[in-house]
Parts: structure tokens; C-alpha cells; sequence
């Protein structure tokens, strides 16, 4: 059995004047169902654009410059779908229904002149032939799904009249509408306080275990990714530089970067110790180091091989790999 | 504060004003259209300026001899196909015997070259100069020589001639008017903004009144009862006047606007702190901050304050004859006899939308320029 | 939002007193009471009549201070639908403006229509394909329609269909239709002539708002609830018109605030120069020969019409868009 969605090799270039700046660079993951893949890594790592690949949702000025996305429908050929059409009739069968997201800012993401229980609605009736009312109904029965107290009053109101929570929950709602196979979580908790972010996490886990859906959760916080990700890759600059079970990927972490981010968290700490910070920023896209991207902030810096040569991902134990000297 | 700290914080305040104009004038000189529009009312200015010189006759005299002559053109070509100095021919009037029409046409057979500071009949520049030369002219003219490269009106006054002088009326009406509707904005605008209360709500609900009136009809009744055979320059003080009633409340918003999101700005309630006069605080300090916005909306009111003077001159209701402004010109082209059979008397209006298109583009230009830490 | 619409609907009421102050102050402005010219008039004619002229004092107050003057004239308006008398015609001008304000009004708001139904969807599409051919011609055209004086694009429209097609387009009437009484064919006339005031008065307001489609629309698709409705797999035209486009209406209604007056405006100078039986020229010629009643009514009519404009569209737009503050106003 293939897995759900599998990407091969994936670049993705903007184009800038005359070049292609690579925003992401060759890529590979699987996703089963009821498997979580928990994508890491800072702004700028192409974390975002590569799950947004898989929704064939490439902003303008961007392509996919190699590399396939295929998809396994639960029955028949697969589907690849980086060769699909944009914005063709192919892919938009599949989003919102086979493959649904959730985005980052609730407020920002839902109509501001619809109501919740119209903007649900319209999935629905975009991927089903319910009528008006039915979808209705089972846009209420979603909201109460993702557990809110009242349903029906809240898919009269709009995205303004309700708080942060509810309306990522109203996301949610909208995104399980039609029963996706695969659900792409992109930084949903980001514009939550902690309380509602952990609320918002165990949903999740609870409605992908239940649904048995594969899901991609991507984040900048590795210690959130690690509670609900079956398995874990660390990007930098577009590139994958660590991916493993989240357990072996946590306890015994092959690259510097993802010792680094985990140093810089609270919980990952012996108490007393100093939080370690990252030193420095991200490279601009247009200014990449040569060798290593990561060589100029890397803590554990190796030699000069790390500043000419590129490191090549080593497998290091059983389905881990990071991409670094230390392993050569 | 110490001499010494204080020649310092001039030195990085200008330094830093420097700085913001350069960043501004760069980014300017990147919107290509507003680079034009600039040269374009640059010369459009010298022209009225030096209105005297540069037109080919006196804007006022008349030609009985040459009524209503279509343009005519400058030839490269000589009779026999080879190449000469730019000239023009004699107009020979022909009446036809039907309809008794006049109409002009080209006498094959004469040639007048042109050149530049050519001599003319004695006038006198901005009334004070005497001078002989005009900017272009006929080389040597004789009576049967014409320069009418816009036409002639129903006078035989040289068309292109009342433009250049009429551009003097046009295009100081909208720097006068603005410069009005500036102070009377700037005040009330900037008391709005910076009381806020009662005053505040006053002011903006009489923008909101003057702005919901239809303006046209307004400006009538008001110059309406401007009384007639006045000195122009009066006429002209009162309709600029007129159009500031509702010129001012365009800047008032846009000081108004600035004021409140400056006089939370740290530095100004740092000035407040330091013990400085209210009006030392808008003088020195808010002003500076925001001029380059006002600039950039004063020059796009310009052009506004120009198409109102051309719309109440053409009715007849503002400047009134022998003053000559575009909107004056363009009555003459008021019925469709008179454009049917010269379609030349239409060019002042042409004249009134490359000037108003420059001066959008411009402030276009500016108001992107004001912004100069602004995206694209 | 029933609190915020009644709020609004009174503060109507001292706006409409400011204007009829405004447009009685205009009417008081020239030198001199109508009287003294009626009577001068009344007298170079031979048929001077001093009860008349004792009945129009006494009716107008003209020996009495402005406020006085005023209070008469808003209680006869107010009272018998009065607006004074006109001096020229010699006839109440109540009975002489009806038709023209209707007319001036139903082209106006055909034209707002018109105009509408012309600069939105190019607005949209000059946003959804910024930077193509289609952008640039629709971008330059709207600048020079915003630069062109309504006369000046009058006059040079009609020298145009004078000298392509040797027709005469001013008027709003065929001749036969001019004196008739209403009819269908009346109405069907006037549609006949109605495209060239509509082209004239509408191109600058539609440049305006095509160019503020545009920009609205371009900030709207870039707002995350737009990649929303992509991946919820609507068609590209349904994003499009569902949300950015629904979005970016909302201060569109808010227009009608500045170009209702603008119309009203242009409808003036237009009317004067196609010789349109609508407000402009009866209004100019009403200024020039200093009848001022006349005058004053048509301003204060003109005036009068643009604020109710502005009132509809404040409470469509309180309708429209949820997002209104209500506790604003």
C-alpha cells in the first residue's frame, strides 16, 4: 500500500529578474494515514510553501522546479499532482475535500463578511450536491464536533464577533467538512494564547486519531511539534537537515540545528541550566552559504569542509537521517 | 542642555532630515511619469512666466485681415523636394461664392523662414522691459506674413499666443488658491487634530457638510454675485477666494490625520516634557514631519483648483474677457457652429489636460515619495 | 444597528438647515432687493402695479433682517412646498423647476447606475491581471477621463458625432418629443438621447472608480482568507468574486458620498453645454440675470438631492457590512 501523499526530490524556485531563487531544495517525506508528520523549522525555512505544494497553492512568481507529489486516492491509480494543472479542475477536487488546511491566523483566514456557518457551507456544497439547508446542518454538527458550546448560534455569527479559539476551531470545522484524508495544520496555533494553543493541539490529535487522517503539522516551536508528530523533519533554508521518529529525533538528535532549537526550549533543560540561544539569523535566500547553509551559526562547527563542501544526508539509525559533516 | 549637546543633536537632526529627502527623492526619481509630469509643469511654468516672450504676437491684438484661420503648419520641404530650414507660406482668403464662407489656404508661392529671437513690433515685458525679439518669429516679416500655429479666433487673435498668456491666470489660480485653501486648512486641520474634543468634532462635521454639497453649482451662486466689470485682478482674488471655501477641507483632513497620529509620537510629548511651547511643538517640531505629506496633497489639489476656474470661466462666471485665462479661451468654442467650423478653438482645453494630467502624476509621484520607509 | 440608522437619519436634519442657510445666504448675496429691479423692470414695461409689488414685499419680507427673510421663505417651502418666485419668468418657481429637477435626477442616477455596472468589473479585472495590456489601456484611460472637464469632453463629443456623422447630438429630446406630453415614445426618446450625458458625466467618475476597484480588490487578494478559499477548492472566479470582490464593495457603497456630488456637478456644466432641459442652464441664466429665488432653489434642490444620496448609501453600507462599528457614528 502506497502512503498517502509522497514527496520526491521537491524544489520549489521563485523567479527574481533573470534567476531562480531556490526556496525549497529536494525535499522527500511520506505521510500515511493516521500517521503525523511534524514539519519544523524557522520563518523563512520553506516550511510553509512546501505543505502549500501539496495544495498545488504555489504563490505567483513560484514553481515547482523538480520533483513529484503524489497522492494515493483510497481507491484507484495515484494521483501526481505536482503535474496537475494550477488551479485546474483536478487539484480543486482534492482541496477542501480530499486534502484540507488549516492556516495560521484564524481572523485573517476566515471571510470577514460571511458568517462561520455560510463559509462552511460553501465547502461543502463545493465538494458535495447537499442542499443549502443540509449543509447547514452539517456545518452545525461540525462546529459541534470540534466542541463548541453552541453550534448553532455560533455559524450565524462572523469571524469578528468570536474569539481567537473559536474561530480556529471554526477553521478546523471548515477544513474537516468533507471528511479529508489528509489534514496540513500550518502553524495553527501560532496566534493563540498557550492555554488555547494546547486546547487547540489535543483537538487535533483527538480528531486525527478518530478520523484516522494522515496530517502535517509544521511549526517553529519543535517542543509543540514533538507532543502530537509521529515523526519529525527539521528544514533550514529549504532544505531537510534532520528527519526521524520524534522520539529518536528528541533524545538523540543528529544535526546541530535541531540540538540547537531544542536547547533553546524550556522543558528540553535540566533546571537551573541556562536557556542557550541561536546565534545569529537566517540568511537571506539570495546570500545562501556556501558548504554547509547552516555553517555560519552552527554551534558545533567542524572545519573548513563544513564552509566549501555540501553535506549529503546520512542515514544515521534506523529511518534517521541528518544532513552534516559530523557524519561523514 | 549643554551648547555643545545642542550644536550635536542639529547636527544628527539635520543629517537625518537629509537623509529622509534623499531616501524620498530616490524613491521620486523612480516613478517615471512623475519625472515627466515635473518637467512637463516645469516648462509649462517658464512658459507663463515669460509669457511675453515666448508667445509670437501680443495675446491681444487683432487681425481683422486673418478671422478664424485654421493652424498652420511649419514645412521642411521646399516646393521642389529637397530639404530646408523650417518655414511657413502666406494664407490666401477665399470666399465661397455660395455660402460666402470664408476659407484660408496656402500661398504655394511665398516662403517665410523661421528663427528663433526673431524681431517683433516693441512690447514690454511683465509691463516693464522693453523688448523687440520674441522667441520665435518670421526672419524678415512683411505684411502678408503670419505665424498662427494654434489658429486664429473669431478676432484674428493668435490662438497659440492667448495660451501662453492665458497659462499665466490658469496655473497661478491653482497655486494661489491652494496656497489659500493651505492656511485656512492648515488652521483649522491642525486645531481639529490637535484639541481634538469639541473643536475637533465642529470642524469635521462642517468637512463633511461642505464636502457632500455638489461644488459646481455652489461656486456659481457664489461667483454670481461677484459684480461684474470689476478690475480683474479683483475678480480674480474673489474666485480664488470661492474655491477655497471647499479647497481647504481636503488638507484640513489630511493635517488633521497627521496631527493625531503625531501627537502621540514620543517625540513630541518628549518636546511637551522638556517645558516647549505649544506652538513651538507644531512649529518646530510636528510641521517639519509632516510637510512632505501637505506637499504632495497640496499638489494634487492644484490641478482640482484649476479645472474649477476653467469650468466657472467657460460659463461665464468667472473671469470675464479681455482677461485672458484657459476657461476664457474655451468660450469661444461653446457652441457647436463655432467648433464644427474651428476645431482649433478646442486646443486651450487640451492645454487644461496635460496640465492637470501632470500635476496628478506628479503628486502621484510625491505622495509615494512622502513615504520614503513605505513599501515599493 | 436600528440605534446607529435612526441616529443617522436625524442628524439629516440639521445638515438640510445648513444647507437652506447656505443657499439662502446665496440668494441674499448680490447688492440690492429684487423689488427695486422688478419695479425698474415693471416700470420700463408700462404695466407697473404697486399691489403687486406691495403683495411680494409683505410675502418675501424684503424691509425685514435676513433671519425674518429666511423663516419666511423655509415656512412657505416647508408649509406649501414654496420656493419664492421667479422675477424673470414671472411665474412661482415651484411650477417652473419640477421637470427639470426629475430629469437632472433620473439622468444622474442612470448615470451613477451606468457607471457602476462599467467600472466594476473592469476594476476586478485590472486587479485579478494587474500589470497586462488590458491594465495599462484601462489605467490610461482613467487618467485622462479624470483629467478631461466635463464640457471640454461634452464639446469635444459632439464636434465629434457633428463631424463624422453630420448629427447634432445635444438636447435631450427629439424636437417632436420636446413640447409633447409624457408618452412611452416619450420615454423611449429620451433614452434615445440619454447615452451621450451619460458618457459625458459618467467617464470621470467611472475613471475614479475603476482606479479605486482596482487598488481595493489588489489588497483584498492578498489577504490570507483568499489562499483560504483556494484551498477549499472554489474555482478561481468564485474566490475572486465571493471574497475580495464582496469585500472591496463595501467602501465602494461609501463613494456615493463624493461622487453623487461630483455628478450633480458635472450634470450641471453638462446640461449647459448639450443644451439639456435639466437644472444647468436654467440654473445659469437664473445667476446671471440675478433671479435669485430661482437660483437658490436649484442649488438648495441640487444640494438637497446629493445628501439624501449619501444618507441611502450610509445606511446600505450599515447594512451591507457586518463590520461597521455601530457605537461610532
Amino acid at each position: 500500500m502506497n502512503p498517502l501523499i509522497s514527496v520526491k526530490d521537491l524544489s520549489i524556485g521563485f523567479h527574481q529578474r533573470h534567476l531562480v531563487l531556490p526556496a525549497v531544495e529536494n525535499i522527500s517525506f511520506d505521510v500515511a494515514a493516521g500517521e503525523t508528520l511534524g514539519i519544523v523549522g524557522e520563518s523563512g525555512s520553506g516550511k510553509s510553501l512546501s505543505a502549500r505544494a501539496i495544495l498545488g497553492l504555489v504563490p505567483a512568481g513560484g514553481e515547482i522546479t523538480s520533483g513529484q507529489i503524489t497522492y494515493q486516492p483510497a481507491s484507484g491509480d495515484p494521483i501526481e499532482i505536482s503535474s496537475l494543472p494550477k488551479n485546474g479542475r483536478d487539484i480543486r477536487s482534492l482541496r477542501g475535500s480530499k486534502i484540507a488546511m488549516v492556516f495560521q491566523e484564524p481572523m485573517a483566514s476566515l471571510s470577514p463578511v460571511h458568517t462561520i456557518g455560510n463559509q462552511i457551507s460553501t465547502t461543502l456544497r463545493q465538494h458535495t450536491d447537499l442542499s443549502k439547508r443540509a449543509a447547514l446542518t452539517r456545518a452545525i454538527e461540525l462546529l459541534d464536533q470540534v466542541g463548541m458550546a453552541s453550534p448553532a448560534e455560533i455559524a450565524e455569527q462572523y469571524a469578528h464577533q468570536i474569539s481567537g479559539g473559536m474561530r480556529q476551531r471554526a477553521m478546523i470545522a471548515m477544513a474537516l467538512s468533507c471528511n479529508p484524508r489528509l489534514l496540513i495544520c500550518d502553524e495553527p496555533t501560532t496566534a493563540l494564547d498557550a492555554t488555547t494553543e494546547a486546547q487547540i493541539v489535543d483537538l487535533l490529535a483527538k480528531l486525527q486519531a478518530d478520523l484516522n487522517m494522515g496530517m502535517i503539522f509544521i511549526s517553529h516551536n519543535i517542543g509543540l511539534v514533538s507532543e502530537i508528530a509521529d515523526r519529525v523533519m527539521v528544514m533550514y533554508l529549504g532544505q531537510e537537515v534532520e528527519t526521524g521518529p520524534a522520539e529518536t529525533v528528541l533524545k538523540t538528535s543528529g544535526h546541530p540545528y535541531t540540538r540547537a532549537l531544542l536547547a533553546a526550549l524550556p522543558a528540553f533543560t535540566e533546571a537551573g541550566a541556562e536557556l542557550a540561544t541561536l546565534q545569529g539569523t537566517v540568511p537571506d535566500p539570495t546570500s545562501r552559504p556556501t558548504g554547509c547553509s547552516f555553517h555560519p551559526r552552527c554551534p558545533e562547527f567542524a572545519g573548513e569542509h563544513c564552509k566549501t563542501v555540501r553535506p549529503v544526508l546520512h542515514a544515521i539509525a534506523d529511518r534517521h537521517c541528518a544532513k552534516c559533516h559530523l557524519h561523514d | 542642555m549643554t551648547d555643545m549637546s545642542q550644536h550635536e543633536s542639529d547636527a544628527l537632526k539635520s543629517y537625518a532630515e537629509a537623509s529622509g529627502f534623499r531616501l524620498g527623492w530616490a524613491k521620486f526619481r523612480r516613478h517615471k511619469l512623475a519625472v515627466v509630469s515635473l518637467y512637463i509643469v516645469g516648462f509649462l511654468y517658464f512658459l507663463a512666466i515669460f509669457a511675453e516672450f515666448m508667445s509670437p504676437y501680443d495675446h491681444s491684438e487683432i487681425n481683422r485681415r486673418h478671422v478664424l484661420t485654421p493652424p498652420q503648419a511649419i514645412h521642411f520641404v521646399d516646393t521642389d523636394g529637397s530639404l530646408a530650414l523650417p518655414y511657413v507660406r502666406a494664407l490666401k482668403g477665399e470666399r465661397d461664392p455660395v455660402t460666402r464662407r470664408l476659407s484660408y489656404v496656402e500661398d504655394d508661392t511665398t516662403k517665410y523662414p523661421l528663427r528663433f529671437f526673431a524681431p517683433s513690433e516693441p512690447y514690454e515685458m511683465w509691463g516693464v522691459i522693453p523688448l523687440e525679439t520674441r522667441f520665435i518669429g518670421i526672419a524678415k516679416p512683411d505684411r502678408k506674413a503670419t505665424l498662427f500655429l494654434f489658429g486664429t479666433d473669431s478676432l484674428g487673435r493668435d490662438v497659440l499666443s492667448r495660451i501662453i498668456n492665458g497659462a499665466r491666470v490658469s496655473l497661478s489660480i491653482g497655486l494661489v488658491g491652494v496656497a489659500f485653501s493651505f492656511v485656512i486648512g492648515i488652521v483649522l486641520g491642525g486645531m481639529s487634530g490637535y484639541y481634538g474634543g469639541w473643536i475637533d468634532t465642529a470642524v469635521q462635521r462642517t468637512i463633511d457638510f461642505l464636502q457632500s454639497l455638489p461644488t459646481i453649482p455652489l461656486w456659481m451662486g457664489l461667483a454670481a454675485a461677484v459684480p461684474p466689470g470689476q478690475d480683474p485682478l479683483v475678480t480674480y482674488l474673489m474666485i480664488t477666494v470661492i474655491l477655497s471655501i471647499i479647497g481647504w477641507t481636503g488638507i484640513a483632513r489630511v493635517v488633521r490625520g497627521r496631527f493625531l497620529a503625531l501627537r502621540e509620537e514620543d517625540f513630541v510629548l518628549a518636546a511637551r516634557f522638556s517645558g516647549a511651547s505649544e506652538m513651538r511643538i507644531i512649529l518646530r517640531h510636528m510641521v517639519p514631519s509632516f510637510a512632505s505629506h501637505i506637499i504632495a496633497s497640496l499638489s494634487l489639489s492644484i490641478p482640482e483648483m484649476i479645472l474649477a476656474e476653467t469650468a466657472l470661466s467657460f460659463l461665464g462666471l468667472g473671469l470675464q474677457s479681455p482677461a485672458v485665462s484657459w476657461g476664457v479661451l474655451l468660450k469661444d468654442a461653446q457652441s457647436l457652429q463655432a467648433i464644427s467650423q474651428s476645431p482649433w478653438l478646442l486646443i486651450p482645453g487640451l492645454a487644461v489636460v496635460v496640465t492637470v494630467l501632470a500635476f496628478n502624476f506628479l503628486g502621484d509621484g510625491l505622495r509615494d515619495a512622502s513615504d520614503p520607509y513605505g513599501k515599493t | 444597528m436600528t440605534a446607529y440608522i435612526i441616529r443617522r437619519i436625524l442628524w439629516f436634519i440639521p445638515t438640510l438647515l445648513a444647507v437652506s442657510i447656505v443657499s439662502f445666504a446665496i440668494i441674499q448675496l448680490p447688492p440690492g432687493d429684487y423689488l427695486t429691479v422688478l419695479e425698474a423692470q415693471m416700470g420700463a414695461e408700462g404695466d407697473y402695479s404697486p399691489e403687486v409689488v406691495e403683495r411680494l414685499r409683505e410675502r418675501f419680507g424684503f424691509d425685514q433682517p435676513f433671519i425674518v427673510q429666511y423663516g419666511k421663505w423655509m415656512w412657505a417651502m416647508l408649509a406649501h412646498g414654496d420656493l419664492g418666485y421667479s422675477f424673470e419668468w414671472r411665474m412661482p418657481v415651484s411650477s417652473l423647476i419640477g421637470q427639470y429637477m426629475v430629469l437632472t435626477v433620473a439622468v444622474t442616477v442612470t448615470t451613477l447606475v451606468a457607471t457602476w455596472i462599467i467600472a466594476i468589473p473592469i476594476g476586478i479585472y485590472s486587479a485579478v491581471r494587474p500589470y497586462s495590456a488590458f491594465d495599462y489601456i484601462a489605467t490610461i484611460l482613467g487618467f485622462i477621463g479624470k483629467a478631461t472637464p466635463n464640457f471640454l469632453l461634452a464639446l469635444i463629443l459632439m464636434w465629434l458625432a457633428f463631424s463624422y456623422w453630420g448629427v447634432d447630438v445635444s438636447g435631450l429630446f427629439s424636437p417632436e418629443y420636446a413640447n409633447a406630453p409624457w408618452s412611452w415614445a416619450k420615454v423611449g426618446d429620451l433614452i434615445t438621447h440619454m447615452w451621450l450625458p451619460i458618457i459625458v458625466l459618467g467617464t470621470s467618475g467611472a475613471a475614479s472608480l475603476i482606479r479605486q476597484m482596482r487598488a481595493n480588490v489588489l489588497d483584498e487578494l492578498q489577504k490570507p482568507y483568499v489562499e483560504a478559499a483556494r484551498a477549499q477548492g472554489l474555482p478561481e472566479w468564485r474566490v475572486v468574486l465571493r471574497y475580495p470582490v464582496r469585500v472591496a464593495l463595501n467602501p465602494f457603497l461609501s463613494t456615493i458620498g463624493t461622487t453623487l456630488p461630483e455628478l450633480f456637478s458635472g450634470a450641471v456644466t453638462t446640461a449647459i453645454v448639450l443644451n439639456l432641459p435639466m437644472a444647468g442652464p436654467m440654473l445659469l441664466r437664473a445667476l446671471i440675470s440675478q433671479d435669485m429665488y430661482l437660483a437658490g432653489s436649484y442649488i438648495f434642490l441640487l444640494s438637497v438631492f446629493t445628501l439624501i444620496g449619501t444618507l441611502i448609501s450610509d445606511i446600505l453600507l450599515t447594512l451591507v457590512d457586518p463590520r461597521i462599528q455601530f457605537d461610532e457614528a
